[in-house]
């Protein structure tokens, strides 16, 4: 049986939250939770992750701030980020990629286009 | 000091030697003196009736001070000691002798001014009282009673005795005294020939007169005429013509004359006694002596004062200035050289006559006047006024006139002292003229600057208007820049929350429809599957709502690159193939140049194309043709033809319009998207439109800009411009940079390496500007820089770019040595406002000054 993924998902809007572990869950991962930015970067530690969706939009700090302390911490750095937003213009994108997130997703999202993402940034399997 | 051989120095007391010897030598003249007149000693051996020593004891003590007293004491006690008498008898005459000499010369120092006596008359005849008169009784009472208290003057004789004495010491006194005084006082003899001449005569004459006179020389048996008076005139001449030295010797020698011939029995005071006679005679020289030297004195005072008197008569005559003097009544009385020299006159002609002379006539009243004036003792001092010369000419004077006061303080007329001002008044003239055409210049200036001031101060009052009107309009465009900031915030707050639910809503239905919350039956899968495109369909919406909501601000900022809108055409087909399943999709691409536009804007426009194009063709018939030819000038063109539906001609118009829809609603459209693709071309500068033909499908043609220099420097500029007026701000620096030396230039190189390298420093200035400025590479060599900037940031920007080039270039292989100087700049609108002049001239300040701006 291969490894199960740990995703730690980010987003302080309830049923989004829950729908997109239960989707995540469906797709065979193992799902951590947070609802704002000082909660994801504690859980980042707790949890040791393989990948992050973060929302940015957060109550207390926002995901920019969550992804850029994240990646400044050496031990974490390799963990892909995926932001997943609502803000679609190409400002926050790029300001997003600079704060170091691997992927973008805008909200709403296609489901096979985050699923696809996702794929994409975890190690493949065995490798 | 050294006197003769002898060397006063190497004696311990040279002043007593002198003392010694002086003292020595005035009792030893003394004495001789004494035995000399002493001969003449006829009524009593003792007393003479002419004793010369009292004389020579009272210039002694005049000259040498009352210290010299032993002297005189011992040479007086030696002539007595010598002659007769007891010791004690002869101290008491030496005694008498000597204190006659003190007082004497006591009372003249101290009330005839000592040794000058002889200057003044008054003195003169003080020293002949005091001395001569009075101090001499003392000598003679005190010898007389030594000499009848020793027992050798019997009473009988002692009053005759004493009278001798008395009057031979006072005729010492009036004799010799002033002889020695003058001639010590002034030995020198300062005499012409003529001089020398007339003294011999006057001794030869005066001899003659006195012998004939005293000596009986006179052919007449008669001895004793009362002729002395015969002598006066003589004496009178030596004191009129050779002053008091010669009144004193001329006494001295008729003096000398008359005794002789007296006590030979001739002349005129001859009597009984020899003593009687002598006694005469001394009164009579005594007079003369006295008198002789009151009139030499007199003269002597005269001659100062004629002489006080040339001299300021001289400074008269030869003054430069005239010096007129006249009467009250304006009569002249003197005409100096001056006046002649002046006026022309010359003295003889108005001496005597009125000052009116040289008066022009309306102002005689002046010359009333002023006399007037004077006859109040006030004086006028550098009164100008104007007066007639001779010639008749006109002159200019400046006259100082003050009243003439006589010694009882009446004013006896008045002296006038002229200067010819005539050509200092020329000067004034000139100078006046000069300073009135100053005054009248600077009136001139002041009125200009008064005027200037005022156009300044309009200016300044029309430059604050502006600059009022400019901050107002700077805050109507913050207002409206917030305005639009504000709508722009506001679409794009309501995309994100639009967008939040519908996340939620599509998470919800899709975790449904894929079955993971649970098998759910074919027809709920359809429904969902509706539901789904649905939320496709507002996602879209949403976002182009939000383009243009930001086009319509004016917030769309294109990011224009140079493109090859082949790659574009080929990567949007690419990214289209899921979506058009079994539809054919055809590409058909001439060779076009490069454009000039922004890549995901123009991605965007073929998106929506395709789509619409998917949408309305059969799924499997479907056929989508993209073509890319060359339009018109500067332009290319992009087609999306299909064979579908196609649109009603009448439909045409509408196709671009916000939220309409064409045709039978049987396809699903936002209504937006086509008015979206046509704000994203215009902005382009190019044109979209739809061909159609309801039986064949339809087609979309659009056009866009082939990248030039001009066109690319064009936009620029008025996006700047464009940008400027909104941020309320007026200037815009164009900096052109040559790249050249950073160009690699072997011929091995390629074309495409060059503009890499090119490009690579463009990017390099892009991350070293303002976001808002823009980089461009032009003809190969040239990077042009637009910003919004002020005239003073221009240089400092410049400045900063090259440091941080020069840093840059240290990482390069092949940097190049020099290149600060390839900068130059200009400046909108001062250097134009055509963004290619701009250029041009940014160019050429690099050439030009062959060192650039910085």
């Amino acid at each position: 049986m291969s490894k199960k993924y740990k995703i730690l998902l980010v987003d302080d809007e309830p049923g989004i939250l829950k729908m997109v572990t239960k989707r995540l869950e469906f797709e065979g991962y193992d799902v951590a939770c947070a609802v704002d930015g000082e909660e994801a970067l504690k859980k980042i530690k707790t949890e040791d992750p393989d990948l992050i969706i973060l929302d940015i939009m957060l109550p207390k700090m926002d995901g920019y701030e969550v992804c850029r302390r994240f990646k400044e911490d050496s031990s974490h750095r390799k963990v892909p980020v995926i932001l997943f937003t609502a803000m679609v213009q190409q400002k926050n994108k790029q300001m997003g990629f600079q704060c170091g997130a691997d992927a973008y997703v805008c909200k709403p999202f296609r489901t096979h286009e985050l699923l696809g993402k996702i794929k994409e940034l975890l190690p493949k399997e065995g490798g | 000091m050294r006197l003769g051989n002898w060397d006063f120095k190497s004696f311990k007391y040279p002043w007593v030697l002198k003392e010694i010897a002086i003292f020595a030598g005035l009792a030893a003249i003394y004495f001789l003196t004494g035995k000399l007149s002493l001969r003449l000693a006829f009524y009593y051996v003792s007393a003479t009736p002419i004793w010369p020593p009292t004389g020579i004891a009272l210039a002694a003590f005049l000259f040498l001070g009352y210290r010299i007293w032993p002297a005189i004491f011992l040479g007086a006690f030696l002539v007595n000691v010598t002659t007769s008498g007891s010791i004690p008898a002869c101290l008491g005459v030496a005694a008498g002798n000597t204190l006659e000499g003190l007082l004497g010369a006591y009372l003249v120092t101290r009330y005839a001014a000592g040794r000058f006596a002889f200057e003044q008359p008054r003195n003169i005849v003080f020293f002949a009282l005091l001395a001569g008169v009075g101090s001499t009784m003392i000598s003679a009472t005190i010898g007389t009673a030594s000499l009848f208290f020793g027992g050798s003057l019997p009473l009988e004789n002692y009053a005759q005795t004493w009278l001798t004495w008395w009057l031979g010491d006072m005729a010492g006194a009036f004799t010799i005294t002033p002889l020695i005084i003058l001639w010590v006082e002034n030995p020198r003899i300062e005499w012409n020939a003529r001089k020398f001449l007339e003294a011999a005569f006057l001794s030869i004459s005066l001899s003659l007169v006195a012998m004939i006179v005293f000596c009986g020389f006179f052919p007449s048996p008669v001895k004793n005429y009362p002729l002395e008076f015969l002598c006066v005139p003589f004496v009178l001449w030596g004191a009129f013509r050779f002053g008091r030295r010669g009144a004193a010797t001329i006494t001295l020698l008729l003096f000398a004359i008359a005794l002789s011939g007296t006590l030979q029995g001739f002349g005129p005071f001859v009597r009984h006694s020899f003593n009687e006679s002598l006694l005469l005679l001394q009164g009579f020289i005594g007079f003369v002596a006295v008198t002789s030297l009151v009139v030499a004195a007199l003269v002597a005072l005269r001659e100062i004062a004629e002489e006080a008197r040339l001299h300021l008569s001289n400074i008269v005559k030869s003054s430069e200035e005239a010096i007129i003097g006249t009467t009250l009544e304006a009569i002249v009385i003197s005409w100096n050289k001056g006046a002649e020299r002046i006026y022309g006159y010359t003295a003889s002609e108005m001496v005597g006559h009125s000052l009116n002379a040289i008066v022009p006539k309306d102002r005689y009243h002046e010359v009333l006047w002023n006399m007037n004036r004077m006859a109040h003792g006030e004086a006028l001092v550098q009164f100008e006024t104007k007066r007639v010369r001779k010639d008749g000419v006109e002159i200019d004077v400046a006259a100082t006139i003050s009243p003439i006061i006589d010694d009882k303080k009446n004013v006896i007329g008045a002296s006038t002292i002229v200067r010819d001002i005539t050509e200092r008044k020329k000067l004034e003239a000139q100078r006046i003229a000069q300073a009135q055409a100053l005054e009248q210049s600077n009136i001139q200036l002041a009125r200009r600057e008064k005027i200037m001031r005022s156009l300044l101060e309009d200016l300044q009052a029309s430059k604050n208007k502006l600059e009022e009107q400019k901050r107002s309009l700077q805050e109507a465009n913050q207002r409206l820049e917030s305005l639009s900031k504000l709508k722009d915030e506001f679409v794009s707050t309501a995309s994100h929350e639009l967008r939040t639910p519908l996340t939620a809503i599509r998470e919800g239905i899709s975790l449904i429809h894929d079955r993971v919350l649970g098998p759910i039956n074919d027809e709920q899968y359809e429904f969902l599957s509706a539901v789904d495109e649905n939320i496709d369909r507002l996602t879209e919406l949403i976002n182009n709502i939000l383009d243009l909501a930001k086009i319509e601000a004016g917030r769309l900022v294109l990011s224009r690159k140079k493109v090859a809108l082949e790659d574009l055409i080929r990567s949007s087909v690419e990214s289209c193939k899921t979506l058009a399943g079994k539809r054919e999709l055809r590409v058909e691409i001439d060779k076009v140049p490069e454009v000039f536009v922004d890549s995901n804007r123009v991605l965007q426009v073929l998106w929506n194309l395709f789509s619409n194009a998917i949408k309305f063709t059969d799924e499997v018939k479907g056929q989508i043709i993209f073509k890319l030819e060359k339009g018109e000038d500067g332009f290319v063109t992009v087609s999306v033809r299909d064979n579908g539906v196609g649109i009603a001609k009448e439909d045409l118009p509408k196709l671009f319009k916000k939220f309409s829809q064409v045709g039978e609603k049987m396809f699903h459209g936002t209504g937006l998207g086509l008015a979206l693709c046509k704000e994203i071309v215009q902005l382009h500068h190019g044109d979209i439109w739809a061909v159609t033909d309801t039986d064949r499908g339809s087609e979309f043609k659009l056009t866009l800009p082939v990248y030039s220099t001009d066109f690319v420097l064009q936009e620029s500029f008025a996006e700047h411009l464009d940008m400027a007026k909104r941020i309320g701000r007026q200037t815009i620096g164009v900096i052109a940079f040559n790249a050249s030396k950073f160009i690699p230039g072997r011929p091995e190189d390629s074309a495409a390496s060059r503009s890499k390298r090119l490009e690579q420093m463009a990017d390099f200035f892009r991350k070293n500007v303002y976001p808002s400025d823009t980089v461009l590479t032009i003809d190969s060599e040239w990077i042009l820089v637009l910003g919004i900037i002020e005239t003073q940031g221009i240089v400092p920007m410049i400045q900063r770019l090259s440091l941080a080039l020069e840093d840059w270039t240290e990482t390069l292989a092949d940097k190049p040595a020099a290149f600060s100087n390839d900068f130059g700049f200009s400046m909108y609108p001062q250097d134009g406002g055509d963004i290619r002049n701009l250029f041009e001239t940014a160019k050429n300040s690099i050439h030009k000054s062959g060192k650039g701006h910085v």
